[in-house]
């Protein structure tokens, strides 16, 4: 029993140092203080018995490769699960299921069932966990249920969906045809369009702001454009619309920053971001696909994660800046979750908190 | 026969268009376009035949990707995916390819060129290719098995049981039944069977056809699928999933009058090599004796 203990501290320890000293070592700002704060590796880490978890604990959920479950700001870990397929998170409840799955289970971040039901296609929440969609498995079609199963609304398409976006009311759904649609919460197509000038039409990413006013995709090959949508009196009409040199044939990732200044998108070789107010772009150039990004303040800092082959980088950058820390990770990259001014990363085997200062 | 002739001139014309070839070398159907999904019909053919190579049904230029860890923001039930753009704004796109086996950063390729591997990612029960082909010129998802070289089949579909329904009422037609004249709505199990295995593994129709006392009355053809009035429906009846499927392999055939005295019923169904099933009811429709 003794030797079994023993032979976790040591790796342990040596992955600590190597994550902590990574970030450590390199040069941030001057009036920025990153701070690693916790690791928890998820293969050793104990969980917080059910009984033993306070009223009122506010759960932050994580997802490391095959693994998923919730975390805290303290870094206790209260479910720790191996995914079957996919798992659709969110920081009140998650849905688990198989690759053919019929049935949806929603659980609660204890890992106790709310509810079970039959469903076709494979399900997701949107940020907050109040409103869950249901993707047909051939992407022809999107509905959205209660969280017992009924259908809200549904909307097929003779195409093929390549990208959503969800905001607090409206979503978007961009296809492969190059047509870009905003569905309001009664699951009306309010906006339709089908951005002109590239000679093949397809839509490669898409975004919303978090109110639905603003929308905005990535569409078409030879040229590549991106396209912002703004609401006026219940229309949607475009306010900005630009080549840009990429030529992106899968889904790239694109984010409105919280307050809805910034576009920030996945550009060649980097990331682009256009500064709404004064449409200005800024491109700043690193290694790799972006996976998953975080603005953690308006006008400040943004944390990306991204991989290029079996590689995974770390990145925090500035918009009108340039990339100010940016780190290597040996191995997978998983979560990347602002909680605040504290960022919540997956990496390794397990899930890190780090803390961003502005001093 | 008229209609037919004008189905088989234009589906020549689309062959020699397109000049489409399989997309793998050992070819066998184990789903049909059409097919029952549950709540949608299946926009595409499925291919067995284990791990074999994928090629493009014809030169194209690469449009969309997915590779698995890769970025998405919704769940992808294709799994690793690949859409090709041919001539005429024609799209093909192969699914469920083994995870790493997409060749990435080719903008084109031709027929030769190796896409991927047949996988079983996504949705997925077993290894298999899905493939679909969609016009983005007419806006419609077209039956692979239409354009593709045929393939071989002797053996004819299959129309196990009909019923007609009222309110919630079914009753098995067996032939020769005695009903109260009424309105009634044709249910039919129908279904193809694969060739090369000697278990029952049902694979859709291509055309289902009812007459009521010789007259055509309702007709179901799986040739292409459309968006109408906000729903996919089949391109020529208009009848969307719902409208077809009382569930997996029952068909609803369309309701009929039945009017007093004898009514004939004949389901006349093809597959897609043409092989053709009949079956002929009569009803007598009065008080019974
Ligand atoms: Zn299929």
């Amino acid at each position: 029993m003794k030797k079994k203990k023993q032979r976790y501290i040591v790796p342990l320890s040596i992955l600590v140092v190597i994550v902590f000293t990574g970030f450590f070592s390199l040069p941030t700002g001057r009036e920025i203080v990153v701070k690693p704060v916790w690791y928890r590796n998820l293969k050793t880490v104990k969980i917080v018995k059910s009984n033993k978890i306070q009223q009122g604990n506010k759960y932050i959920w994580y997802r490391n490769g095959r693994l998923f479950g919730y975390t805290d700001l303290e870094g206790n870990i209260y479910l720790r699960e191996t995914g079957s397929f996919f798992t659709s998170l969110t920081d009140k409840v998650f849905i688990d299921y198989s690759k053919v799955a019929e049935n949806f289970f929603l659980k609660n971040p204890k890992g106790e069932l709310i509810s079970g039901f039959h469903a076709f296609g494979y399900p997701f929440f949107d940020e907050t966990g109040q409103r869950l969609f249901v993707i047909k498995t051939d992407l022809s079609g999107i509905s959205e249920i209660t969280e017992t199963g009924d259908i809200t609304w549904e909307q097929d398409f003779n195409s093929v969906i390549t990208s959503v976006s969800v905001s607090s009311g409206e979503i978007s759904v961009g296809l492969l045809d190059g047509a870009f649609k905003i569905i309001d919460n009664k699951g009306r197509i309010v906006f339709d369009v089908k951005p002109s000038g590239s000679s093949i039409q397809v839509i490669t990413g898409s975004a919303a702001s978090k109110d639905g006013d603003m929308f905005a995709c990535i569409s078409g090959l030879n040229p590549q454009k991106i396209l912002i949508f703004k609401k006026k009196n219940s229309n949607y009409s475009v306010i900005y619309s630009k080549d840009i040199n990429s030529d992106f044939r899968r889904e790239v990732l694109m984010r409105f920053s919280p307050g809805g200044r910034f576009l920030i998108f996945e550009a060649k070789g980097g990331m682009g971001i256009i500064d709404i107010n004064t449409e200005t772009t800024q491109f700043i150039r690193f290694n790799g696909k972006i996976k998953e990004l975080s603005i953690l303040k308006e006008e400040g800092l943004i944390a990306a994660a991204s991989s290029s082959r079996n590689r995974s980088f770390f990145e925090l950058l500035k918009p009108m800046n340039s990339v100010f820390l940016y780190t290597e990770i040996k191995g997978r990259i998983g979560t990347l979750r602002r909680i605040g001014n504290h960022i919540i990363l997956g990496v390794r085997d397990g899930i890190m908190r780090i803390d961003i200062e502005d001093i | 026969m008229k209609r037919l002739l004008i189905l088989i001139v234009l589906l020549l014309s689309v062959l020699s268009v397109y000049g489409f070839d399989w997309p793998v070398n050992k070819v066998i159907v184990t789903s049909t376009f059409g097919e029952s999904r549950g709540d949608h019909f299946h926009t595409g053919i499925d291919l067995g035949g284990g791990t074999q190579p994928v090629f493009p049904i014809s030169s194209g230029q690469v449009v969309f990707q997915y590779n698995s860890g890769q970025y998405s923001s919704t769940p992808i039930g294709l799994g690793n995916f690949v859409v090709l753009q041919h001539k005429g704004n024609i799209r093909s796109i192969y699914c469920h390819l083994k995870d790493n086996s997409i060749k990435t950063g080719i903008k084109s390729i031709s027929k030769s060129d190796q896409l991927g591997i047949t996988g079983d990612t996504g949705h997925s029960y077993g290894k298999h290719l899905h493939l679909s082909i969609i016009d983005f010129e007419t806006h419609s998802i077209l039956n692979p098995l239409t354009l593709l070289p045929p393939v071989k089949d002797k053996q004819p579909p299959i129309i196990k049981n009909v019923w007609m329904k009222t309110g919630d009422e079914e009753k098995k037609i067996s032939g020769t039944d005695t009903v109260k004249p009424s309105r009634v709505e044709i249910l039919a199990e129908i279904y193809d069977l694969r060739e090369d295995v000697s278990f029952i593994w049902k694979l859709a129709p291509y055309m289902i056809v009812l007459y009521e006392n010789g007259v055509e009355s309702a007709r179901i053809t799986f040739d292409s699928i459309v968006k109408y009035s906000g729903k996919l429906v089949l391109a020529g009846s208009k009848r969307s999933f719902n409208d077809i499927y009382a569930s997996d392999w029952i068909y609803r055939l369309g309701s009929i009058e039945l009017l007093e005295g004898e009514n004939h019923l004949l389901i006349l169904v093809k597959d897609f090599a043409g092989n053709e099933s009949m079956r002929n009811f009569f009803i007598n429709a009065g008080k019974p004796k």
